[in-house]
């Protein structure tokens, strides 16, 4: 009798640690480590008709190709699948996904992000850390994200989300938790979920999910600059150290202006600046200010806006819209 | 009323919010709260149908009412089976005789108890305080056979899934399963197997352990500990 199971594409970028109950560590490093990889999680081939894609490896840090070449598979693909499931390093994760969530805009599938709680196989360094999420969550938790995630993927979501622990997220929302919880490491920045584990997953009710036209970019720039100021502390930069970025992203230590110096030493460079605090409301010169959003999608809206420029309105313009719903309580 | 019936209302209010509150949470992408549904509901169904010959109405009505208990109780347990394979991710597939199984269980107890009641239940004893039915021995015994291997199926699926799963589900499927556990033994004692003793006095304590795994799961879905506006 032929499967009525959804087709679900799961594309593997590290974030991949499953530790089983004997302490056996599994990964995938290379193409050849996904069956057995896969072999620890049978329930995954019930639950839908999966097709794996191999990223990156285990111990890869994610680069902006890797992000490009993401967002190029899911879109090829997108005819043959009913959802996408990424696995990603749990550091890079709400990266990755606020960056999906800028180059695949409106798209019709639903993409979901997951991972486990440790990434990378330098298990010698992490033992006591191994050893608290075997004593109390039996594993890295990948198992069930994974699972979540699975059945979350055939389902209509505004957009791009995390499955981690008992939240699902908005992806340009996430920002790590705060706390030594590893089962829920992300949280969302305005306390908005789309959804919850209580007694199996509940999705919120009233999601938008009637799309507007898809915008689908496949390049994001490179050639940023991100600086972390702090005040009183000076950057130790001159205008040609800036001439070989396209543009210039701050982020400022609290809700204040710019030092005089600082900000002509941006506006001299010719670049695109943002300034960047999670609450700022205090204007410096004539640089572009950015609040209301998480920092990971403050970068990653800069880097589709520059690499996208000769498409999209001024950048200061594009900068200030609500392009996938990045600002606080949209 | 007597102190059976309030117990039994109870229970019977009980089942049918629970099954409200989960209809309302969506039953379309949800086979979890598809199947929990079905279980309130015909939990609700068979307490109504216990409550039926403590009112004293016809004759005929008590003894369909008592036939009927049959297949709701039935019901109710091959849903929860469902519902077990299906919580919190259906992790097995259940084979075709399995299948077979479950559909002639409810179907030859529905055409049975319901279509040939006069026959299942040939007498009842009314008396002031309690209606006693008699059942045909045969069939309530292969009822009673049936019944029970679909209560130790749910049992040993529930333990399986609990041994293989981790995270989050596994303290969930802990409380599911003492709430199974406590409910099928009183439930099978108190319901199915006093009736060969024509011993009526502990009905209700059937649908009061249903209540266990009722308050399990609003715990799951109201618990306060995550406060996420989801």
């Amino acid at each position: 009798m032929p499967k009525n199971n959804k087709k679900i594409y799961l594309l593997l970028a590290g974030g991949t640690v499953l530790i089983d109950k004997q302490g056996h560590f599994y990964s995938v490093q290379k193409k050849e480590d996904i069956a057995l990889w896969l072999a620890q999680m049978p329930e995954l081939n019930i639950l839908a008709d999966m097709e794996t894609v191999l990223l990156a490896g285990e111990d890869d840090v994610l680069q902006f190709s890797h992000w490009e070449n993401m967002a190029r598979i899911i879109k090829v693909k997108a005819g043959q699948a009913d959802g996408f499931v990424i696995v990603a390093p749990v550091e890079q994760l709400a990266q990755t996904g606020a960056i999906l969530g800028f180059l695949l805009q409106n798209f019709s599938k639903t993409i979901i992000l997951t991972g486990a709680s440790i990434s990378g196989t330098d298990y010698n360094q992490k033992k006591a850390l191994i050893k608290e999420l075997r004593d109390k969550h039996s594993g890295s938790g990948l198992k069930s994200n994974l699972i979540n995630a699975i059945q979350v993927a055939s389902q209509t979501l505004p957009g791009p989300a995390i499955m981690f622990g008992t939240r699902l997220i908005p992806a340009v929302k996430a920002i790590p938790a705060n706390s030594n919880d590893r089962a829920n490491m992300f949280v969302s920045q305005d306390n908005n979920y789309w959804g919850r584990v209580d007694f199996g997953i509940s999705i919120k009710s009233g999601l938008q999910t009637s799309k507007p036209r898809e915008n689908i970019y496949d390049k994001i720039s490179a050639k940023i600059l991100t600086l972390q100021d702090v005040r009183g502390v000076d950057w130790n930069l001159d205008k040609n150290d800036l001439l070989k970025y396209e543009a210039i992203i701050v982020k400022l230590a609290g809700n204040y202006q710019l030092e005089k110096e600082k900000q002509l030493l941006l506006e001299k460079s010719g670049r695109s600046v943002i300034l960047y605090h999670r609450e700022l409301s205090v204007g410096s010169g004539s640089l572009v200010c950015l609040a209301d959003c998480t920092w990971e999608t403050a970068v990653a809206k800069t880097l589709w806006a520059v690499a996208n420029r000769k498409k999209l309105p001024a950048f200061e313009k594009v900068m200030k819209q609500n392009i996938a719903g990045e600002f606080n309580n949209t | 009323m007597n102190t059976q019936n309030i117990w039994l209302l109870i229970a019977a209010a009980v089942n049918l919010l629970m099954c409200l509150i989960i209809l309302s949470r969506g039953v379309k992408n949800s086979k979890i709260n598809l199947y929990f549904s079905l279980v309130a509901f015909f939990t609700f169904l068979w307490t109504c149908v216990l409550i039926i010959p403590n009112l004293g109405v016809s004759y005929e009505l008590i003894r369909f009412s008592e036939a009927l208990s049959c297949p709701t109780g039935l019901l109710i347990i091959v849903c929860l089976y469902m519902f077990i394979l299906n919580f919190p991710y259906k992790s097995f597939d259940i084979s075709k005789r399995t299948k077979i199984f479950l559909a002639s269980s409810v179907l030859w107890t529905i055409v049975f108890y319901l279509f040939f009641y006069q026959f299942s239940v040939p007498n009842i004893e009314i008396a002031p305080d309690h209606v006693i039915a008699s059942f045909e021995w045969y069939s309530y015994t292969l009822f009673t056979l049936n019944f029970l291997i679909l209560v130790f199926m749910s049992i040993v699926l529930l333990v399986k899934k609990y041994r293989t799963t981790d995270g989050i589900y596994k303290s969930q499927l802990k409380f599911i399963l003492a709430a199974v556990i406590i409910g099928a033994l009183v439930s099978s004692y108190a319901n199915l197997l006093l009736v060969y003793a024509y011993d009526v006095r502990y009905t209700h304590l059937g649908p009061l352990s249903t209540l266990l795994i009722n308050f399990v799961v609003f715990y799951f879905i109201f618990s306060p500990k995550e406060k996420t506006n989801a």
